[in-house]
């Protein structure tokens, strides 16, 4: 008796070393916002004024170098978690179907992930001109001379390090009422700033999708199952990609707005089926003169 | 009193017009223990090779000019007590083996004794589960493949005939140890053993089931990775007066990782064999068939090629020695593969003057029958489905073989060989190369000479279309007495279809046996294959150069 005691202690112990794997892939950030219906959407009170950094990704899937920058947001993102908002934007001509791409399969990078959100910050950034990949940071404008906001991302850690402390001017909160049958968004925005300021300011809303797996260009690989994360799918605000203007002028300190956006999400994305469940809404402030962002917030779309 | 085991190494020079090689000298001096202090045993490898340079067979350079691997495994026993060593040398990694191994070390080490039922192994250990479709840690020295684990294992035999193994380890990669934690547990039931009443019966039968897990961390940023993974198998033997019988099944929980099929897939694995085997007087028929589904697993999950690997799906196609039958070697995928193979021996003629026994073998081997999964709607990473249980259309390998043996009274034997083979290169080897059929002929005679020694003649002919086309090889060999023997063989792709590259790679060795030591010297060129056994394989570049060998046992 007292072997077989022993005995199945061990078999305890052997058979629970099994991790089973149902949904391969993470869910990203924090959900910050909060579960109340659209029409009566309330906030709770903030009481950490964390400043976030949007950190735009320009790529495309036969861009060989772009992993490596995808890599690297991953990378300061968990540098500084819970600070950092990603968001793939795949533009140019490394964005363009390209069946059969360097000897792959004639299915392979047939999808399109362009967007005409996409294309309107290409247009103006002019990330695509540059060459791929290309990172944005609030759309700060590092370089008056050069008059760009972008930057080449071996050195997108040091321009992060450079404004992750800055203080928080405004809080974001997002609240989001989704239909699960009707594929319709009710979100609800707060702001509520922390200083007085006088600018001229608009807010956008995002709609990205996570873990869309397809092929890859990877330095010369073709990967056929990367992971294409946080990619810009379309704007929820109804003027799309440059947003509704939120306050110009002076703006004393304390003061809020509760803005509401609807938004139905088709089932597909020229032809690149939305799956709601990996699909988060991104939400942020910027300056109209500079277009530098001064706050933003992301949310799971189904919490 | 002094013992000296060999007696080589060091350097002095080798004058050929065209080669330097080094001799060796080192001795291991041991001491005559008194009787009750137990034993000391091992033995003694060490191969040198000096490289020339030959770009035309594509012989790469090699900038230290010689390489050399050796070992010594040195084990004292006493009584119910045994601990060794392996002490490892690599200084320049023979060309072909993995870079990886350099520099001396003694990468293993154990003690283990008995107590009653229980024995208890520390330090590293080799340990196989059945016929290891979910753990064989084994080493293959000629393949530069060691997985040892180093760890903890315990035996113990509960009641009679229950037979428990449980350990805990880490696997050995090259010169260090693999990030994966290997838990292994292992029971087998013989049941004659167990119940007295059995133990005079015909019907002798085993049963097993093992387990084993392996815990490796998640540092994946964009996949939620398992991070224990387990496999387990069952399996039982079965043997009744001359027949044999042995299956096993194994399953695999899912196991994403880089040596997947296609990227990493959450797909669960599963594996089984069934090998039958009949032999009775001057007929011998065995059969096997095997199966294996993303059954790839590794200690690392970002290992490849052949580190690190926990299990083995055994490969089923014949073995060969004959060296045009192994220009294309089956290697094992474990990923996905139907085997199968049949075998018939007989002897057919039996008069003292005139013996003939012929032995007839079928293998081959296919893909699954699978469909891959279209990567936008495969949300959980399955990669691909299976649609039947039975092999799918792409074939692997295929081997039919007929070997004929006879010897004319007892001076004269002869062999006579065909083999037909289809390789499938682009899926075994590399991409992008279209299968190969061949057709080989083997004739191989040798006489035995009056007074003593043996002359033997080797006739080899490889007839494709495919790759590099027609192969030939002749070798004379010729055994003086039981110390010295020499031989030289000539290659020789004569049916190449580009004219400049029909190569001959001639090689010529001596060797020399006395008790147990045994030193080779050899000079010539190889060329680039692949070295295979059991279906693990390793690549071997082209050479031109002088090898010494010498091992020896004590």
């Amino acid at each position: 008796m007292k072997k077989l005691f022993f005995l199945s202690i061990a078999f305890g112990f052997i058979l629970t070393s099994c991790d089973f794997v149902n949904n391969p892939y993470p869910e990203t950030n924090a959900n910050l916002g909060d579960t109340a219906s659209c029409p009566d959407a309330t906030f709770p009170i903030v009481t950490t004024h964390i400043k976030k950094i949007l950190i735009e990704d320009f790529t495309g899937h036969t861009c060989g170098n772009c992993p490596r920058a995808a890599k690297e947001l991953h990378e300061i993102d968990s540098i500084y978690s819970g600070k950092i908002v990603g968001l793939a934007t795949h533009v140019g001509s490394f964005a363009v179907p390209a069946p059969g791409y360097a000897g792959s399969p004639a299915t392979a990078f047939t999808p399109d992930y362009r967007t005409s959100v996409g294309d309107a910050y290409d247009a103006t950034f002019g990330a695509s001109d540059f060459g791929l990949p290309q990172g944005m940071f609030n759309r700060k404008e590092f370089d008056p001379i050069a008059q760009t906001h972008l930057k080449f991302f071996p050195n997108w850690k040091t321009y992060v390090a450079g404004i992750i402390s800055e203080p928080s001017v405004v809080d974001l909160q997002i609240a989001v009422d989704y239909d699960l049958a009707t594929r319709k968004i009710c979100v609800s925005v707060k702001d509520s700033f922390l200083t007085t300021m006088s600018d001229t300011l608009r807010m956008v809303v995002l709609l990205t999708q996570d873990s869309i797996v397809s092929y890859q260009d990877s330095v010369g690989n073709i990967k056929p199952f990367y992971v294409h994360r946080h990619m810009l799918r379309d704007a929820i605000t109804p003027s799309g990609a440059w947003g509704e203007a939120l306050a110009t002028g002076s703006i004393p300190l304390g003061t809020t707005h509760i803005k509401k956006f609807a938004y139905t999400i088709p089932a597909s994305y020229r032809s690149v089926v939305c799956d709601e469940r990996h699909c988060h809404l991104i939400a942020f402030i910027y300056r109209v003169r500079t277009k530098e962002i001064i706050q933003v917030e992301e949310v799971n779309l189904i919490p | 009193m002094k013992k000296y085991y060999f007696k080589l190494i060091k350097s002095s020079v080798f004058i050929c017009g065209l080669a330097y090689s080094s001799f060796s000298s080192a001795q291991i001096n041991l001491p005559n223990l008194p009787a009750n202090m137990g034993d000391v045993h091992g033995n003694f490898q060490a191969t040198a090779q000096y490289y020339l340079p030959d770009s035309t067979i594509g012989a790469p350079n090699v900038p230290e000019k010689m390489l050399m691997n050796g070992f010594a495994n040195i084990i004292y026993t006493k009584g119910k007590f045994t601990a060794g060593i392996r002490y490892e040398s690599y200084l320049g990694a023979l060309q072909g083996f993995d870079p990886r191994y350099q520099g001396n070390g003694i990468p293993y080490r154990f003690a283990t004794y008995k107590s009653d039922a229980l024995e208890v192994t520390v330090g590293n250990f080799y340990q196989q589960f059945g016929n290891g479709l979910v753990l064989r840690s084994y080493e293959e020295r000629g393949l530069g493949f060691d997985n040892a684990l180093d760890g903890i294992r315990l035996k113990y035999e509960i009641v009679n005939g229950l037979y428990l193994t449980g350990l805990v380890g880490k696997q050995r990669s090259f010169m260090t140890q693999g990030p994966g934690l290997v838990r292994g547990f292992d029971g087998e039931l013989q049941i004659n053993e167990a119940f007295k009443k059995l133990a005079d019966k015909k019907l002798r039968l085993t049963l097993g089931g093992s387990f084993v897990s392996r815990f490796q961390r998640d540092e994946d940023p964009a996949l939620v990775l398992p991070e224990n993974v387990g496999a387990s198998a069952g399996r039982f033997e079965l043997n009744y007066k001359d027949f044999r019988l042995n299956a096993e099944y194994a399953y695999k929980i899912n196991d994403p990782n880089s040596a997947n099929l296609i990227g990493k897939i959450y797909k669960p694995g599963d594996a089984q064999i069934i090998m039958a085997s009949y032999a009775k007087k001057g007929i011998a028929v065995s059969a096997s068939a095997s199966r294996a589904d993303n059954m790839n697993f590794r200690s690392d999950r970002e290992a490849s090629v052949n580190n690190l690997l926990l299990n083995y799906t055994p490969a089923l196609n014949k073995n060969h020695t004959y060296a045009l039958l192994t220009f294309y070697p089956y290697a094992s995928q474990p990923n996905g593969e139907f085997q199968y193979s049949g075998e018939v021996s007989a002897k057919l003629i039996k008069k003292p003057t005139w013996k003939m026994d012929i032995l007839i073998n079928y293998s081959g081997s296919n893909t699954l029958d699978t469909t891959l999964l279209n990567p936008y709607f495969d949300n959980t990473l399955q990669g691909y489905t299976i649609n039947s249980y039975g092999p799918g259309k792409e074939v692997l390998f295929r081997d039919f073989y007929v070997e004929l043996n006879q010897k004319f009274g007892k001076k004269i034997k002869l062999s006579l060989v065909y083999s037909y083979q289809v390789y499938n290169k682009s899926v075994i080897q590399k991409a992008g190369f279209p299968t190969i059929h061949s057709d080989i002929f083997v004739a191989d005679i040798s006489y035995r000479l009056k007074k003593e020694g043996t002359i033997k003649l080797e006739v080899q002919a490889l007839s494709t279309n495919d790759d590099h086309q027609d192969w030939g090889q002749v070798m004379v060999e010729y055994t003086v007495n039981s110390h010295w023997f020499v031989a030289a063989l000539d290659q020789y792709n004569f049916g190449n279809d580009k004219i400049k590259e029909r190569y001959h790679y001639p090689s010529a060795i001596v060797g020399y046996n006395k008790n147990s030591n045994r030193i080779t010297l050899s000079y010539g060129k190889q060329r680039a294959g692949i070295f295979c056994v059991g279906g693990i394989c390793r690549l071997v570049p082209a050479s031109n150069g002088v090898t010494l060998t010498v091992t020896s046992s004590f």
